[in-house]
């Protein structure tokens, strides 16, 4: 498969209404450490629309939903581990690109949940740069409880996600152009 | 395409190189201070010594000594007193006072080295909560500079109570207290804090408590 190429107007819609959804997941699933979409949903726009896109969509997602949650040094560092996030399945989605089509479900499954371990490792440099590394191997190894529910969320919102936003986005750019 | 991609690569990498050396400078500003400190008591030790031995030989000096001890010895036996109430022990308080009336002089020496280390203040901490329930009420003993937060933190942490806040420093704000959370009752519900009875404009995380702080934190409605 490859990227769908937007006009300007569409891009910038098309940012709205997946950051709303990040947002409003981000918010409304509080309840449930870590088990959120949105991971799921970025790796999904790179693959569908490109690095660039993702970019975008994930400072956006950051910012509007930390006005909610409550700023702090961790907000850039969230932007920075789903940037990393981004980048790992640009070269992921490259290699689908070249053979036309997406990987297998669960293998991307697979993929999210082990993102879901990145996201968890780079939002702990916080604590490198607060307190040295004896501070961030113990708050790492204390989080890592809460990566593995990341991880869990991630293979679950893929599956759900996936189908999803796939069909519906390769069938509306049709429509589109 | 490629040229976003690179561009990210890039920005990664100079924030992780960022973030490297920021670890590699805060820890070494930490070990100055603790050297600092370190050379600082030394000093103080050695002034004392210096002391000693001339109060020994002069009539002058000692009076200087004796000026200065009974404040120090004061504050010392408040403390003690307060910290003997804590703990309930009668007796220990009372012992203290013979031997500081018989051994002042000996003792004092000492004291001077503990002071520059950790500056107490005293303080009463309250935390009330729904209907003015009362969750902790007791004097506490708190460093110098301690703000307003760090002395609930303390308190919190002694008691086992969890806090949730969010920010951090001057700008920390305290959601809820031991399960008591904000907007719980009503939209405009959540925690204040009064010092010495009286409302105080500035975040707890900036106001620097003083000697015998009344600290009251409570839960209000809409």
């Amino acid at each position: 498969m490859s990227t769908i190429k937007l006009k300007k107007v569409q891009e910038i819609s098309l940012i709205g209404i997946l950051a709303a959804v990040n947002i409003a997941s981000r918010l409304y699933l509080q309840a449930l450490p870590n088990i959120k979409p949105v991971t799921s949903i970025i790796i999904l726009s790179v693959f569908i629309f490109g690095l660039a896109f993702a970019a975008k969509l994930t400072i956006v997602t950051t910012i509007v939903s930390d006005i909610f949650l409550g700023f702090g040094l961790y907000t850039i560092f969230q932007i920075l581990a789903w940037l990393v996030i981004c980048v790992i399945s640009d070269f992921i989605a490259e290699i689908a690109r070249k053979k036309g089509k997406m990987p297998p479900l669960i293998l991307m499954a697979i993929f999210c949940a082990l993102m879901g371990y990145v996201f968890g490792f780079v939002v702990s440099f916080e604590k490198l740069m607060v307190g040295g590394p004896i501070m961030f191997w113990t708050y790492y190894l204390s989080g890592l409880a809460f990566d593995t529910l990341h991880a869990l969320g991630n293979f679950v919102f893929y599956f759900i996600c996936a189908p999803i936003m796939i069909k519906t986005f390769v069938r509306e750019s049709k429509k589109l152009q | 395409m490629n040229k976003t991609r690179k561009l990210l690569i890039v920005g990664i990498i100079v924030s992780l190189l960022v973030i490297v050396v920021c670890s590699f400078v805060v820890p070494s500003i930490s070990k100055e201070d603790v050297k600092d400190t370190s050379s600082k008591i030394q000093q103080t030790q050695q002034k004392d010594e210096g002391k000693k031995d001339e109060h020994a030989s002069s009539n002058e000096e000692s009076k200087k000594d004796t000026e200065k001890t009974p404040e120090k010895s004061e504050t010392k036996t408040d403390q003690k007193q307060e910290q003997a109430n804590q703990s309930s022990v009668p007796n220990s308080s009372s012992s203290n006072m013979d031997s500081e009336g018989t051994k002042e002089e000996t003792k004092d020496p000492t004291e001077d080295v503990k002071d520059p280390i950790v500056e107490t203040i005293s303080i009463q901490v309250s935390i009330k909560g729904l209907d003015g329930a009362v969750f902790v009420q007791e004097a506490a003993q708190v460093e110098k500079g301690y703000s307003a937060f760090d002395a609930l933190s303390l308190t919190c942490t002694k008691y086992g109570m969890p806090i949730q806040t969010s920010g951090f420093g001057k700008f920390v704000y305290v959601q809820a207290i031991n399960g008591l959370k904000e907007k719980d009752y009503g939209a405009k519900s959540g925690w204040k804090y009064n010092i010495n009875n009286a409302y105080v404009s500035s975040s707890s995380g900036a106001y620097i408590l003083q000697e015998n702080d009344i600290m009251e934190w409570y839960y209000v409605y809409d």
